[in-house]
C-alpha cells in the first residue's frame, strides 16, 4: 500500500543537546544557518547577530536578516537548553507580514535541506526541484527514487 | 517497481509527502524512518492528515510504471 502524509514543521535542534554536547555541533545547526543565508538572498537582506525593536534598541541573536526595507528585522534564536529555535521580531507598526514571510522562508529552506538529506541517507537517488506560483509562492518538489 | 518518495514543501513550510509503489504497510515504515532522521536534523513534522491510497490508484500507479519499464531500449 503507498499513501500521502501531511505535516506541519517546527525546528528544534535538540540532537548535541541530548548527547551533551553544545546545540553549535548540532547536525541542524550548519544547515540551519546554509537556510538563513539562502533567504537572505533571496530577499537581499543581511545577515547580522541582532535586530532592533520599536524603541531601537539592539536585541542580541544567532542569526539576524534586516536590510534597507526592513531595518527593524527577524531574528534566529536557539535555545541553548532545549534546542527550540524561536524567531524574533517586534511586529508592532505593521511587520508581521513581512517577519512572518522571512520566518517561512527560513523554514521552508531548511526543511528542503533536511528532506534532502534524509532520502539521501536512506540511499534515495534524489532529484530537487524549486517552481514559483504568482500566489502560493515558492515551492519545493523534491523526489526520491529507490 | 521502484519506490519513491516526493514530498512537496509548501511556502508555509508545510510539507506533503506520496509514498508510491511501497509493497503492503512498508510505505508506514519508511514514512517513520524518514520522520525519525529528519527529527535527528532538527526538523520535527508533525502529522496534520494521513490518506491512504485506493486499490485503483496503487493499480494505476503499478500499470504506469510497468509501462515506463516497456519503453526502455529493447535488448537485441
Amino acid at each position: 500500500m503507498s499513501h500521502i502524509s501531511s505535516y506541519e514543521t517546527d525546528i528544534v535542534l535538540q540532537t548535541a543537546i541530548a548527547d551533551g554536547r553544545q546545540v553549535e555541533e548540532d547536525p541542524g545547526w550548519e544547515m540551519l544557518q546554509e537556510a538563513i543565508y539562502a533567504c537572505a538572498e533571496e530577499m537581499n537582506l543581511e545577515v547580522g547577530h541582532s535586530i532592533k525593536d520599536y524603541y531601537g534598541r539592539f536585541v542580541y541573536c544567532d542569526w539576524s536578516l534586516s536590510g534597507s526595507s526592513f531595518e527593524r528585522g527577524v531574528g534566529v534564536k536557539v535555545d541553548r537548553k532545549t534546542g527550540k529555535v524561536m524567531f524574533l521580531c517586534d511586529v508592532y507598526g505593521g511587520y508581521e507580514l513581512l517577519a512572518r514571510k522571512v520566518r517561512d522562508k527560513i523554514v521552508q529552506n531548511f526543511a528542503a535541506l533536511c528532506v534532502t538529506k534524509a532520502l539521501s541517507a536512506l540511499n534515495y537517488d534524489v532529484e530537487m526541484e524549486e517552481l514559483r506560483d504568482p500566489i502560493e509562492g515558492k515551492k519545493v518538489v523534491i523526489r526520491g527514487v529507490l | 517497481m521502484s519506490r519513491e518518495v516526493r514530498v512537496d514543501i509548501g511556502s508555509d513550510g508545510k510539507i506533503k509527502v506520496e509514498f508510491l509503489g511501497f509493497p503492503g504497510d512498508s510505505c508506514f515504515d519508511e514514512a517513520e524512518t524518514l520522520a525519525g532522521i529528519l527529527k535527528e536534523l532538527g526538523l520535527w513534522a508533525v502529522p496534520v492528515e494521513v490518506t491512504p491510497k485506493t486499490s485503483e490508484e496503487i493499480a494505476r500507479e503499478i500499470a504506469k510504471s510497468e509501462n515506463v519499464e516497456g519503453k526502455k531500449v529493447p535488448h537485441f
